[in-house]
């Protein structure tokens, strides 16, 4: 720098001595220049702090007046621990029971060299688990690997207890796995899942996926009550009659939702591979075979429903047409006969009522061939089942169709169905002719499903007519519950073994629907191979078996899904419920 | 040369280095419980979901038919006790009571015979005596009541506890493979 001279440059000023106030001197020339140069600089460079400060400034009235993002950003510091999402979502039935869940269940393992003193630890842990084989555990223990196996899946007790030991060296593993705690009543239809969490069977493997990636739990139409009872109903007609089988299902016949679904033998989703307890014979392929939407029968006369639906949509018969059932149809080496024949002509609702095979193969020409199939098609019988599993079936039905099996067909022979189709075809025919698939989802209350139409609603109301006067009259009259109004068809058929049929192997099925006045709930119960008992006076026919079990079912159910009572001698609902050309007549009996 | 804004100064300063040390230290110390709560509340999601699998296991429907079969002897409910609107129900003329021997409608609705629990005053009232203790008149369904509900906590008072049932059931349907 350069030295000012200054006029008061005194070094000894008076100590009260105070410049003039006059301008100073300033130089000039070069050093005036540096001065300035040096004024300039030291603008420049506040100019810049001032910047700084200003934005540092700006930055905080920005954070503190409008909080920005500054809380979010200090708390992603800290990991907050969430619940992790189990490997798969619960399964809740319609009224969000729990039908599966994950939990996590501790095994003990143990690094063999931290542990200190192996005979006292042996010998602790022989006080948890009683049966534990203590030379066994020993061993290991003192193998000096680094990882062994003491238990798998602990209870939580249990898991308290090895803790509270304190041994060293000793540590848990927690794995999911799924809970069934329904055991064996939803064997079928919810499924089980293997060690890897992997669905196998029933929704667990049908919507694999979505209890993968979903976060709320998945809610099934299945109803635990209803399934309760059909489960014993079948399980009680299987023990009285001697079945190796038997099955069952109830559908809302206004949406298609499943609301039960059973098949008999069946297993513990909790370990399938354990012998099941009440059918100690089933093999496993058997248990695990579910016979409504896998296994497919030939249902017997439930399949003159969907003749004479299709005869009078067609208009190939009326109400009041007639055919002749007086003497058994010989074609090739084939006869068709009546099981109790009434040997005269027959009106339509009569050849439902008395189930006359005649009859029904006299209308089942009258559609003709080509209709049947048509009818068949448009009602899901000739394709796989339209149902939400991935255990399906499919329908067999000859190639060459032909007049014999025209006939046949028409009374449910020599065609075979998955029950679950047939299920869902006989709710169109009586929900006023909308075929809707079926579904193991719920459907929210309200909500309309679509569906397509099959037969007119006029054919429809024709249907829960005859159906009702099978209950009322003909061969299903121990299914009549007083206040229900039930309307049914029974079906025996039996079995083909080897190709033939074979005479004592019967297979009695009936579809139950209630009430007819104003059609809710379909029931579908079958039985497999069931044998006549003293109180059935022999018979193991379908109106000695299935029918009073669902008799029973609709007497248990109906009160649980709010269906009002009426009174079914109320001249409204007869009149709405029998054939016009039948009322105020006296209807013989079967 | 130790000015008074100097001193001023340093003071500021440490004091804010305090506060702030303090502050920083109750932070962290309320982290650390922020963290203990949501793992314990991790271990109570956990707990609830044990809990909700067991409560589901006890209530299958069977073991409330055995309880329902040891306790309170109910029976489903059949069509014929669903009234379909209250002008179903006849009514009794006021300030009367039944002639003797005439039906009972409470007895003529009763639900079936397969009810084994009929209670004793319901009983007198159907052979046209009067129990006072049921009250006039209007006693009779009460008291049927009662006696159920007096069977049932004598039943219950005399059934054995048993332990945490989760166990049960985990040892049931949990056991190792």
């Amino acid at each position: 720098m350069v030295a000012l001279p200054r006029f008061d440059d005194n070094p000894c000023p008076p100590r009260h001595f105070k410049p003039p106030p006059c301008a100073p001197l300033l130089p000039d020339g070069p050093a005036r220049r540096a001065l300035e140069t040096g004024r300039t600089r030291l603008v420049l460079a506040a100019a810049v702090f001032v910047l700084l400060f200003a934005v540092v400034a700006g930055r905080a009235v920005q954070v503190m007046l409008f909080g920005e993002d500054v809380a979010g950003a200090s708390l992603t510091r800290f990991h907050i621990p969430t619940p992790p999402l189990p490997d798969r979502v619960d399964i809740v039935d319609r009224n969000g029971r729990l039908l599966a869940t994950s939990l996590g269940s501790p095994s003990l393992y143990a690094d063999p060299r931290q542990v200190i003193d192996a005979a006292a630890a042996v010998r602790k842990l022989a006080t948890v688990f009683p049966g534990l084989d203590r030379a066994a555990l020993y061993q290991k223990l003192t193998s000096g690997k680094s990882f062994v196996w003491i238990k798998r899946r602990l209870t939580p007790r249990q898991e308290a207890m090895v803790n509270d030991l304190g041994i060293p060296g000793l540590q848990f593993d927690h794995e999911e796995r799924r809970i069934y705690p329904y055991g064996d009543l939803f064997a079928h239809v919810v499924g089980y899942t293997g060690i890897d969490n992997r669905g196998f069977a029933g929704v667990e493997r049908a919507y694999d996926s979505v209890l993968k990636k979903r976060r709320q739990p998945l809610q099934l139409s299945l109803d635990v009550r209803l399934q309760y009872i059909l489960r014993e109903e079948v399980a009680r007609v299987m023990r009285d009659f001697s079945a190796i089988g038997g099955g069952g299902i109830i559908m809302n016949v206004n949406t298609g939702e499943i609301l039960a679904l059973v098949s008999l033998p069946d297993f513990d989703p909790n370990h399938p591979e354990r012998p099941d307890r009440d059918y100690p014979n089933a093999s496993w392929s058997d248990r695990a075979f579910d016979r409504m939407t896998l296994g497919d029968y030939e249902v017997g006369s439930v399949y003159k429903t969907f003749t004479l639906a299709m005869a009078l949509d067609c208009g190939a018969a009326t109400m009041t047409s007639r055919f002749d059932a007086s003497h058994n149809i010989h074609i090739g080496r084939f006869t068709i006969s009546d099981y109790h024949g009434k040997h005269r002509p027959l009106t339509v609702p009569e050849i439902f009522m008395y189930s006359s095979n005649i009859g029904a193969a006299k209308v089942a020409l009258a559609v003709g061939a080509e209709r049947q199939k048509a009818y068949l098609r448009r009602f899901g019988l000739l394709s796989r089942p339209q149902v939400d599993l991935d255990e399906r079936g499919r329908p067999h039905y000859p190639s060459d169709w032909r007049p014999i099996n025209v006939m046949t067909i028409g009374f449910g022979h020599g065609i075979s169905e998955t029950p679950i189709q047939v299920a869902t075809a006989a709710s169109a025919m009586i929900n006023g002719g909308i075929l809707r698939p079926a579904t193991v989802l719920k459907v929210p209350p309200g909500q309309r499903v679509p569906g397509r139409r099959v037969i007119s609603p006029h054919t429809s109301e024709e249907m829960r007519k005859l159906l009702r006067l099978v209950v009322e009259y003909g061969t299903a009259r121990f299914a009549e519950v007083p206040g229900y109004v039930v309307g049914g068809k029974t079906g025996t058929a039996e079995k083909v073994v080897h190709g033939v049929y074979a005479r004592h192997k019967l297979l009695s099925d009936f579809i139950g629907a209630f009430p007819m006045n104003n059609p809710q709930y379909l029931i579908y119960m079958m039985v497999d191979e069931p044998h006549g008992t003293k109180a059935s006076h022999g018979y193991a026919t379908a109106g000695w078996t299935v029918v009073p079990a669902t008799g029973r079912v609709i007497a248990r159910i109906a009160p649980l899904l709010g269906v009002q009572p009426v009174d079914e001698s109320a001249p409204a609902i007869v009149d709405a419920l029998t054939p016009k050309s039948m009322l105020g007549k006296k209807i013989e009996v079967y | 040369m130790l000015r008074l804004s100097t001193l001023f100064w340093i003071l500021l300063v440490s004091a804010a280095a305090a506060g702030m040390y303090a502050v920083k230290y109750r932070v962290q110390g309320l982290e650390h419980a922020l963290i203990a709560t949501e793992k314990a509340t991790v271990a109570e999601q956990h707990e609830i979901r044990v809990l909700d699998a067991e409560w589901t296991y006890l209530n299958r429907p069977e073991s409330l038919a055995q309880m329902n079969a040891r306790f309170l002897s109910l029976v489903p409910i059949t069509a014929k006790e669903l009234r379909t609107s209250v002008a179903d129900i006849p009514m009794r003329p006021a300030g009367t009571t039944a002639p003797k021997g005439a039906p009972m409608t409470l007895a003529a609705a009763a639900p079936s015979p397969r009810l084994q629990v009929v209670p004793a005053a319901l009983e007198k009232r159907a052979a046209g005596q009067v129990d006072p203790a049921a009250g006039q008149g209007r006693g009779a369904g009460r008291a049927a009541a009662g006696y159920r509900a007096r069977t049932a906590a004598a039943a219950l008072s005399r059934a054995p506890r048993r332990g945490r049932s989760l166990d049960d059931l985990i040892a049931r349907i949990v056991t190792s493979r």
